[in-house]
């Protein structure tokens, strides 16, 4: 399974944890107040002002990133900072 | 009870128990974290007073033992929520129109309850699934609740009271009703008192609720839960719904018998719940009221004739107590230039004594982060602060998520006022330092003023007081809760009424009368004793 753009940020947090040092590298809020913030990662984004062309291309990068295995994904690098 | 005009008993604060050695209190929470802790639950919904199982679970665990589990929870679906709505919509109908003095006895017995019975149950929930001291417990799910409770009971009273004038010969009548439809609360792991708060306060004022606690404080709120229903709140006011945003938010703001959202969390979200109404605006049969506390970017502001050790413990409590997860918790300073080798070096020395760990061991200072998201969140912008050339670690910066998620207090000292960790939320026990020049003290309070979206909380310390005067007035929009020659947390129902206002929310004071305003919808109702027979004004006779 992949992230997808309608999948709201409690569900991909739940499913991809790692995710969220890409995000938020990506000054995308996840988590705010001890909890994932509410709304599909298309609507957070787009409240970013990303566009459709940018969501899409975020959304694919991400993907890519996590399934990087030889990194061990990104939980690993902030281990290793 | 028609034939008397009651007097609500006038509220007071719950006095604090102490937990000192020897204690009875002490013997008793110990003996209540222990049997809680050894035992696990199964948590259902409760719709309509009944208890529904859907299957789909998570957990409740403890976060500075994050392998042990103290529960299970049902999740809720679409199909539960409109079940909850209907169950709400039901009990309304009685609710509504209760005399307003029953409800008020049956909100006094849940403080009363919560005061003595409930009192080490709802404070060792708190402390396992939580991960609060003993005293951060005491203060929340004992104190501030009861505090709420009574205070607002009291509160709907003097609403009630509140009539207009009359003319001769006509009476005038304002009739507090609840609003049509039914409130949805959406509470915060961080305080079991707001989440008791959120569902109850329009309940109070004869609303029903739907109430969604956060995923990682259910357990707790369940707790709450069986004391409303034992205090005798009736089957359906309160719904219990547990699960997911998606699954419990979608469902319930497209309801077009959504009259309100009574929310703490954070601004991201709050924004979102926002525009989902805005965007069903025309499905509603009423406009929703919405009323929220979110985010904070608290500051502890400093002049340099402030006294040293206040600031220093000002601080440490301020931003470390509950590792720094209060919407209120200071998470910038702004700290002279003069005195701040003095300064750091006193809090250097007491962050140091500070011990983290177990809620079990009272010698703790902090305990652990509530969960794992959180736990990244906060050390992404620890890593950011380390990895960056206008900040630096003065102390902490270390973390450890494999028994507990624990993470050090920490200190980031930066050259920069508007670096990162200035400007944003991190909700947890992480402060940045700003050292400014003596002599730019007034345009350092606007630096203040003008950083950060939020406008939580906020303190000055100094005793000149003509440099408080000036923050005073130049921090004028920049926090609803402010503070002299004091930390930014711990607010007091009925003494410091709290909220904020720009991004941290629409400041409708939780546990104040402002509040249980936004919860009523009006009617005026003139009676007029003598009414005219004859359509003719006297102005028109000519003759």
């Amino acid at each position: 399974m992949d992230i997808s753009k309608d999948m709201w940020m409690e569900e991909l947090l739940e499913k991809f944890p790692e995710a969220q040092d890409f995000l938020s590298r990506n000054d995308i809020i996840c988590v705010q107040c001890g909890e994932a913030v509410w709304g599909s990662l298309e609507n957070i984004l787009k409240a970013k002002d990303y566009s459709d062309k940018e969501i899409d291309s975020l959304i694919k990068e991400i993907n890519e990133h996590l399934k990087d295995k030889k990194t061990g994904g990104i939980k690993c690098l902030i281990r290793s900072y | 009870m028609p034939n008397s005009k009651l007097l609500v008993p006038l509220p007071y604060n719950e006095p604090i128990l102490s937990y000192k050695i020897g204690s009875r209190e002490k013997k008793l929470i110990k003996e209540k974290i222990a049997e809680m802790k050894s035992n696990k639950i199964e948590i259902p919904l409760i719709i309509g007073g009944k208890e529904v199982k859907t299957g789909n679970m998570g957990k409740c665990i403890i976060p500075h033992e994050h392998s042990h589990l103290l529960g299970t929870y049902h999740k809720v679906g679409p199909k539960e929520v409109q079940m909850a709505i209907d169950a709400a919509l039901e009990a309304r109908k009685s609710w509504a129109s209760m005399p307003w003095e029953e409800r008020v006895a049956i909100f006094r017995r849940v403080a009363e309850l919560l005061a003595t019975k409930y009192r080490f149950i709802l404070n060792a929930a708190t402390m396992l699934n939580q991960s609060k001291t003993v005293f951060q417990a005491e203060i929340d799910s004992a104190c501030e609740l009861i505090d709420f409770f009574r205070f607002n009971t009291y509160f709907a009273m003097k609403i009630y009271e509140r009539q207009p004038n009359s003319s001769p010969g006509i009476w005038n009548v304002l009739e507090h009703r609840p609003l049509e439809g039914f409130i949805f609360a959406v509470t915060p792991f961080n305080f079991t008192s707001i989440a008791g708060n959120l569902p109850t306060a329009p309940v109070i004022m004869g609303n029903v609720s739907l109430w969604k606690p956060a995923s990682s404080a259910v357990y707790s709120a369940y707790y709450l839960m069986l004391l409303f229903k034992e205090a005798g709140v009736p089957d359906g006011v309160i719904n219990f719904i547990p699960g997911s945003g998606a699954s419990v938010g979608t469902p319930v703001l497209q309801s077009p018998d959504l009259a309100g959202i009574h929310f703490t969390g954070s601004t991201p979200t709050f924004h979102t719940m926002w525009k989902t109404v805005g965007n069903n605006i025309d499905k509603y049969k009423t406009y929703p009221r919405i009323v929220g506390e979110t985010g904070g970017k608290d500051f502890i502001f400093v002049h340099s004739s402030a006294d040293v050790d206040v600031v220093k413990v000002a601080i440490v409590r301020g931003a470390f107590e509950y590792q720094g997860q209060k919407c209120s918790a200071a998470s910038r300073a702004y700290i002279p230039e003069s005195i701040w080798t003095k300064l750091k070096d006193k809090l250097l020395i007491t962050i140091k004594e500070l011990k983290m760990g177990t809620v079990e061991d009272f010698t703790n200072f902090t305990n652990a982060i509530i969960d794992k998201n959180a736990f990244d969140s906060i050390v992404s912008y620890i890593e950011y602060a380390k990895k960056s050339s206008d900040a630096e670690i003065v102390i902490g910066g270390n973390y450890d998520d494999s028994v507990g998620y624990y993470i050090e207090p920490t200190v980031i000292l930066t050259t920069d006022p508007k670096f990162k960790t200035m400007e944003e939320e991190i909700f947890g026990p992480v402060i940045t330092i700003y050292i400014y020049k003596d002599n730019d003290y007034e345009k350092t309070l606007h630096i203040c003023d003008e950083t950060s979206p939020y406008a939580l909380t906020g303190s000055i310390f100094a005793n000149d007081r003509k440099y408080i005067v000036k923050a005073k007035e130049i921090l004028t929009n920049a926090a609803g809760n402010f503070y002299v020659n004091d930390k930014p947390t711990g607010a007091v129902v009925g003494q410091q009424p709290f909220g904020g206002a720009r991004a941290s929310g629409t400041n409708d004071k939780a546990g104040d009368m402002i509040n249980l305003l936004r919860w009523i919808s009006p009617r005026t109702i003139k009676e007029t004793f003598n009414p005219p027979i004859d359509y003719k004004y006297p102005f028109m006779e000519e003759k």
